[in-house]
């Protein structure tokens, strides 16, 4: 950003990149934004330091089964006698895993289409638009499906698969961006300075064109831990690590015994779905300027 | 619903008959009580809950749970097996063991007619035997099927099986889930497979079909002309689909339906307390019974080929713990390797099963050379074919229903310094992974052992059984000795010297481990208590009655 704030700087003509961050701070302080970046770093602090908050590991059958939460087992134990706390700090981890790899994959390829497709215009837009839309009307949730079908359930698969399947939407933004920023003037400046064809794209357009994307981010990756807490909750989870969803599709044989087992990893996922929705919310509300 | 209604009606006007009839009345009781007075009372409908679409009617053409249970109250066996495995005349009245056991001559009964009031005779026997039971009944025709040379009628009163040897274990195979009889004069001459009467079963059954709506319910009258006196004493059964076993539950306490064939574990204690429901606990279920949760190790795998490791690993696993947390009591310890379900097969106080001990588990482990670095998972240090340093860690395979059992056994091989990574695969790839690609270290699997050790447990231990057959030998266990055994027990007709040679084999078992026999599991059928006189299974509403 520094980059992009010094160039704004020399071009006073030039796109307002540089009063973006402040705006964005400012929208933070909203109680929607506070909220979700709040949730948003509880869920990125409990995956990270999740061997550190966790009282047992997550697989350990250390309890008596069923117990109510209590102060030994702040959230209770399940049918095996394995804590619930810890089930769900892990489960924090396997979702903030997923949905980071697969925001970094989203993030390479959707930038990458969008900025060619926009920027080049004519037929490499043309194809890369139809690549982009062929993606797009793919269902996501039943072709996870089908690989998990195939192949057995594993994070590594799901993360390629949600990662190849997520990015349309991320490259069509960037796409529209760079439409409106390559025949702005700072960019035509360049172009005139003699500015490499990738330096024009890296270092004019990108920086500008990332925003609004970021904040799509969000939601993307929202989506990407409800996939995953989805399939966790059909029984297609990877077993070898804990997933709220699989916890959630394990106790819904004991709803009527164990209330517990249900309403901590559901409360888990909807905290997390809903700080990242806020979250991007209130970036794009102050990019768009409505605040 | 109407009907049982009727019932209710027809009980009020039996009280107020009795009120008027006035003081032989003795003591408080008020109405006709059925359970404590023994009179079954007569009439009214039985809703029963279905797992899932049956599919088809035939059960004489598949070993499917879901046909089965709801064909079987339509058909009948030539002999009926009590619940006690003890045999009891059915479609036959009477027969004789010859020749050692190489012949059975088996007296029909006489005046059974069908369902559409053509007589049955034992042509029919033959034709079902010979177009279905041994050719598409998968059981039936892997045993009976191999062993028989022919079956021959000499008179529409008399069929006779005659085998290449003797054949001990024919007549526990005979019964309406291993044999059904279906009617000749239906299926003679036609595509079996595709033949109508596969959804409109014609049998000889305690109950007739009315009417089948796929994926919805299945509705049966009562036969008025049974063959055995006074059966059945209910009018009507109506089976639903009910897929979702905790919705099962609901709608039997919601009154709906008065049967399951399982009760949920977490369930089963709440129904238990509140007094208004009785249970029948059975080994038999819809895919089999007397079954085993039964570890496999893939032996074809140097890993897996030193018999301390296996040992180390079964003392490893607290098996008290399954019984408890994942079957919630439904099922006990397996204390040999065939079940307690046949008991003149099962040897009681076996030594040297694998008995849980942490400590010992350890010091096996250390002995077979998988040593302990810090706290993590152990590495090999000397062990034949496995190169030094090897992690102790391998791959365990199941069915996804099974995941409960994969998950207390990996705690429990993690705490002595295994690595276990679960691989949950639905049935038909697990069946190809396992029995054709072989490509698994451990898994497993739930070995039914059937009412005779020919039936279903023969099959987990010979040589020649190995791949490429779903639920085979799945550890590949290769030792001449064992399958001496099994032939002869195959061929021994008198009951103790069978006892015998089933003992000294499970002898030899327990010795090689190569298996870890887990847990024996058991059902809970589960109805309210103004019902009674059911059997857990085949025809297990004949004899039923309830009040209202």
């Amino acid at each position: 950003m520094s980059a992009t704030a010094e160039l704004a700087g020399a071009q006073p003509a030039a796109t307002p990149v540089g009063r973006r961050p402040r705006l964005l701070v400012r929208s933070l302080r909203t109680p929607g934004g506070a909220v979700g970046a709040g949730l948003s770093l509880l869920l990125v602090a409990a995956g990270l330091l999740a061997p550190l908050l966790a009282p047992t590991d997550p697989f350990a059958v250390d309890g008596p089964p069923l117990t109510a939460p209590s102060g030994a087992y702040p959230f209770g134990t399940d049918a095996l006698g394995r804590d619930l706390l810890s089930g769900v700090i892990y489960g924090a981890r396997t979702s903030l895993i997923v949905a980071a790899s697969v925001a970094a994959m989203v993030i390479v390829i959707g930038t990458t289409v969008g900025l060619w497709a926009g920027y080049f215009g004519g037929w490499v837009d043309d194809a890369l638009m139809r690549i982009t839309e062929l993606f797009q009307v793919l269902p996501r949730f039943f072709m996870a499906l089908v690989v998990i079908a195939f192949f057995g359930p594993g994070l590594d698969r799901l993360v390629l698969l949600l990662g190849v399947t997520s990015w349309p939407l991320l490259a069509r933004v960037i796409r529209v961006e760079v439409l409106a920023l390559r025949h702005r003037e700072f960019v035509e400046a360049a172009r005139v300075h003699g500015a490499s064809r990738t330096r024009i794209l890296l270092r004019e357009i990108l920086p500008n064109a990332l925003p609004p994307g970021i904040a799509l981010l969000g939601l993307v990756v929202a989506q990407v831990i409800l996939i995953e807490a989805s399939l966790g909750f059909l029984g297609l989870g990877d077993p070898n690590v804990t997933s709220w969803g699989t916890l959630a599709s394990e106790a819904q044989r004991f709803l009527r015994v164990a209330w517990w087992l249900s309403l901590f990893p559901g409360l888990a996922i909807l905290l997390a779905v809903l700080g990242l929705n806020l979250l991007g919310d209130a970036v794009t509300d102050a990019l768009t300027g409505r605040r | 619903m109407a009907a049982r209604r009727l019932v209710a009606l027809a009980g009020a006007a039996a009280l107020l008959l009795t009120a008027c009839a006035g003081s032989d009345n003795e003591g408080n009781e008020t109405r006709p009580d059925a359970r404590s007075s023994g009179a079954p009372a007569k009439g009214g409908t039985l809703s029963v809950a279905l797992d899932s679409d049956p599919g088809a009617l035939n059960p004489a053409i598949t070993t499917s749970g879901g046909t089965h249970t709801a064909s079987e109250l339509v058909f009948s066996g030539l002999v009926e097996l009590t619940p006690k495995l003890e045999q009891v005349p059915e479609l036959a009245e009477s027969w004789e063991v010859l020749e050692n056991g190489a012949l059975y001559r088996f007296n029909l009964r006489n005046g059974v007619t069908w369902h559409d009031g053509k007589p049955f005779t034992s042509a029919d026997v033959k034709h079902t035997f010979d177009t279905m039971l041994l050719k598409l009944h998968s059981r039936t025709a892997a045993s009976v099927g191999a062993a028989l040379s022919s079956i021959t009628t000499p008179d529409p009163d008399t069929v006779e099986f005659r085998f290449k040897q003797p054949y001990a274990p024919l007549l526990q195979q005979l019964d309406v889930t291993e044999a059904p009889i279906l009617p000749k004069h239906l299926y003679e001459g036609t595509d079996v497979a595709k033949n109508p009467a596969n959804n409109k079963p014609v049998g000889t059954g305690p109950f007739k079909l009315v009417s089948y709506t796929p994926g919805s319910e299945l509705r049966f009258t009562a036969n008025r002309e049974y063959f055995k006196k006074d059966l059945p004493y209910l009018d009507e059964v109506v089976m639903r689909v009910i897929p979702d076993k905790g919705n099962q539950v609901v709608a039997l306490e919601a009154g709906e339906v008065d049967w399951l064939f399982g009760t949920p574990g977490p369930d089963l204690p709440r129904l238990k307390s509140s007094g208004k429901y009785d249970f029948i606990t059975t080994p038999l279920n819809p895919g089999g019974s007397n079954c085993i949760m039964t570890v496999s190790f893939n032996l074809d795998r140097p890993l897996f080929q030193d018999v301390r490791l296996r040992r180390a690993l079964g003392t490893a696993l607290d098996r008290d713990q399954f019984v408890d947390r994942v079957l919630f009591g439904q099922g006990r310890v397996a204390e040999a390797p065939i079940s307690s379900g046949i008991p003149f097969a099962h040897a009681s106080g076996l030594k040297g099963m694998p008995e849980f001990d942490r400590a010992e588990a350890e010091r096996l482990l250390d002995e077979a050379g998988w040593k302990r670095q810090g706290g993590g998972t152990r590495t090999s240090a000397g062990v034949a074919g496995v190169p030094d340093g090897t992690p102790l860690a391998f791959g365990f395979t199941h069915f996804p229903t099974f995941s409960a059992y994969a998950q207390l056994l990996r705690a429990q091989l993690t705490s002595v310094g295994a690595d276990v990574m679960l691989q949950p695969l639905e049935p038909p790839v697990f069946a190809d992974t396992v029995f054709k690609a072989r490509n698994f270290d451990t898994n497993i699997i739930s070995y039914c052992n059937g009412v005779d050790p020919e039936i279903g447990v023969k099959r987990m231990y010979v040589t020649s059984n190995i791949g490429p057959v779903p639920f085979s030998n799945s550890s590949a266990y290769r030792n001449p000795e064992v399958d001496k055994l099994f032939e002869d027990a195959r061929t021994t007709v008198d009951p103790k010297a069978r006892t015998q040679i089933y003992r000294t084999l499970q002898e030899k078992l327990v010795q090689d481990l190569p298996y870890l026999w887990i847990v024996e599991t058991e059902a809970n059928r589960v109805f309210p208590n103004t019902c009674k006189g059911f059997t857990p299974s085949g025809h297990f509403a004949e004899a039923a009655s309830c009040t209202t």
